[in-house]
C-alpha cells in the first residue's frame, strides 16, 4: 500500500486530494504546514510527499530543502496556485531544488495519482 | 481738446527752444521706458507660459503616478485573487470529477457535474489571465527612481538590518531612474541588505547602500565588511536553494529570486567577496528610456 504525506494549508484542497488518493487505494497522512518535518517518526513508511509551496510557518520550499536533508530517499511533488511571484517561478525553483514533479493548481488529480504511483514504484 | 492742448504743449517744448541736449535726454529716457515696458511685457508673458507649462507637467506626472499606483495596487490584488482562486478551484474540480466517476454513467446528476466542471475550468482560465495581467502590466513596464525609493523606505530598510548594524545609504545627487518595478526593487534591496546584515554573525558592523549611474546602467550597490563568501561558493550564491544559513533561517531562494527578477528586466547582478573583508553585490538595471514618468510608490496592498 502506498502512503502519501499531503501538506497544504487549505483544508478543502486537502479534503479533495485525500478523497482522490483514497479512491486510488493510497493511504494519506495530512499536515497543514511543514513544521512537522523534524518530528521523529513522522516520515516513517511515507512513500511520497505532496506539498503546497506557499504556506504559513514553514513554506513548501523550505520543507523541500529540509526533506532533502533529513529524508533524501522520499520523493517530493510540489504544487502551487501562483501568487506573490508567478507560480511558475516557484515551481521552477522547486524543480531545481529536486522536487520530483511539479503541478500548477488547479491540478488534475488523476495525473497526480499516476505520478505518486510512478514515484512510489521507482522507490521500491 | 485736451489731447490737442497736450500735443501743443509738447510741440512748444520741443520746437520753441534750442536746448537740444535736454531733448536728447528726454528721448533717450522715453525710448528706454518704452523698451523697458516692452521687455517686461514679453518676459512676463514668457514666464507665465513657463509656469503654466510647469504646472501642467506636474499635474500630468501626478496623474501618471496615481495611475501607476492604482495599476500596481490592482496588480497585487489581482495576483492574490488569482492565487486564492486557483486554490478554490481545486476542490470544486476534483470533487466534481470524483463524484462523476462514482455515479452511474446515465445518472441524472452527470450532466450537472459536467457543467460544474466546465464552469470551474472557465474560472481557472480567468484566474490565469488575471495572474498574467498582474505580472505584465504592473511589473514589467514600470520606472523607478532609485534614490527616491531609498529615501522613502529608509525606515523599512533600517528595520531589515539587526540592531548591531549601521545602515549607510548614499544616494546619487541626480535621480537614477531605472526601468523596473519599485516593488521588486524593494524586495531585492531587502534581500541583499538582510544578507549583508547576517554576514556579521551578530557582531557590530556597517552595511552600505549606493545608488548611481554606471556607464549604461542604473546601479544599486550593497556592500558589507562582514565574513565574506569563499571563492568557490561565490559562483553558486545565485543558484536556487544555495544557502549557508541554518535551516529555518533562510530558504536559499533570496538571491536566486534577485537574479531572476533583475535578468527578467534585462539587467544583471554580480557579487565580489573577500573572506574576512566583506562582500559587494552590484545590481545593474537598464536605465529608463523616458525618465519623466517615475514611479516610486511602495507596496500598498499586501495579501
Amino acid at each position: 500500500m502506498i502512503k502519501v504525506l499531503l501538506v497544504d494549508d487549505d483544508e478543502m484542497v486537502r479534503y479533495a486530494l485525500r478523497s482522490a488518493f483514497q479512491i486510488a487505494d493510497i493511504v494519506v497522512v495530512e499536515k497543514s504546514n511543514g513544521s512537522f518535518v523534524r518530528t521523529p517518526g513522522i516520515l516513517e513508511d511515507v512513500d511520497v510527499v505532496v506539498t503546497d509551496i506557499l504556506m504559513p510557518n514553514v513554506e513548501g520550499i523550505e520543507l523541500i530543502t529540509t526533506l532533502n536533508e533529513v529524508a533524501p530517499h522520499i520523493p517530493v511533488i510540489a504544487m502551487s496556485g501562483g501568487g506573490r511571484l508567478n507560480s511558475q517561478d516557484y515551481l521552477t525553483s522547486a524543480s531545481d531544488l529536486g522536487a520530483a514533479a511539479v503541478f500548477s493548481k488547479p491540478l488534475d488529480e488523476v495525473k497526480l495519482v499516476d505520478k505518486v504511483r510512478e514515484l512510489a514504484a521507482l522507490k521500491h | 481738446m485736451v489731447e490737442i492742448e497736450a500735443f501743443e504743449l509738447f510741440f512748444e517744448f520741443t520746437r520753441s527752444h534750442e536746448d537740444w541736449q535736454l531733448d536728447e535726454y528726454v528721448s533717450v529716457a522715453l525710448s528706454a521706458l518704452i523698451t523697458g515696458v516692452l521687455w517686461f511685457g514679453i518676459d512676463a508673458h514668457r514666464k507665465g507660459q513657463e509656469i503654466a507649462r510647469f504646472y501642467e507637467e506636474s499635474l500630468k506626472n501626478e496623474r501618471n503616478m496615481s495611475d501607476a499606483r492604482r495599476i500596481q495596487a490592482l496588480g497585487t490584488l489581482a495576483g492574490g485573487v488569482a492565487h486564492s482562486g486557483n486554490n478554490l478551484m481545486q476542490p470544486i474540480l476534483t470533487l466534481a470529477r470524483i463524484s462523476k466517476s462514482q455515479l452511474a454513467n446515465d445518472h441524472l446528476v452527470q450532466g450537472h457535474l459536467d457543467r460544474i466542471i466546465v464552469a470551474a475550468q472557465n474560472a481557472g482560465e480567468l484566474f490565469h489571465s488575471i495572474l498574467k495581467f498582474s505580472r505584465n502590466e504592473t511589473e514589467l513596464s514600470q520606472r523607478v527612481d532609485l534614490g527616491g525609493l531609498l529615501r522613502e523606505n529608509q525606515s523599512l530598510l533600517a528595520a531589515a538590518v539587526s540592531s548591531n548594524i549601521q545602515l549607510d545609504i548614499e544616494i546619487s545627487p541626480i535621480p537614477v531612474v531605472a526601468q523596473f518595478s519599485s516593488n521588486n526593487l524593494l524586495d531585492i534591496l531587502l534581500a541583499l541588505i538582510s544578507n549583508s546584515s547576517d554576514s556579521y554573525n551578530g557582531e557590530q558592523g556597517k552595511v552600505e547602500v549606493i545608488s548611481r549611474y554606471s556607464s549604461e546602467w542604473s546601479q544599486l550597490v550593497v556592500r558589507d565588511y562582514g565574513c565574506g563568501i569563499p571563492e568557490k561558493e561565490l559562483d553558486r550564491v545565485f543558484e536556487p536553494f544555495f544557502t549557508n544559513k541554518d535551516v529555518g533561517q533562510g530558504t536559499g531562494l533570496g538571491l536566486a529570486i534577485v537574479k531572476s527578477l533583475v535578468e527578467d528586466a534585462g539587467g544583471h547582478v554580480h557579487a565580489e567577496s573577500v573572506i574576512g573583508e566583506g562582500t559587494t553585490v552590484t545590481v545593474n538595471i537598464p536605465i529608463a528610456d523616458d525618465p519623466i514618468k517615475i514611479s516610486t510608490e511602495q507596496k500598498e496592498v499586501s495579501l
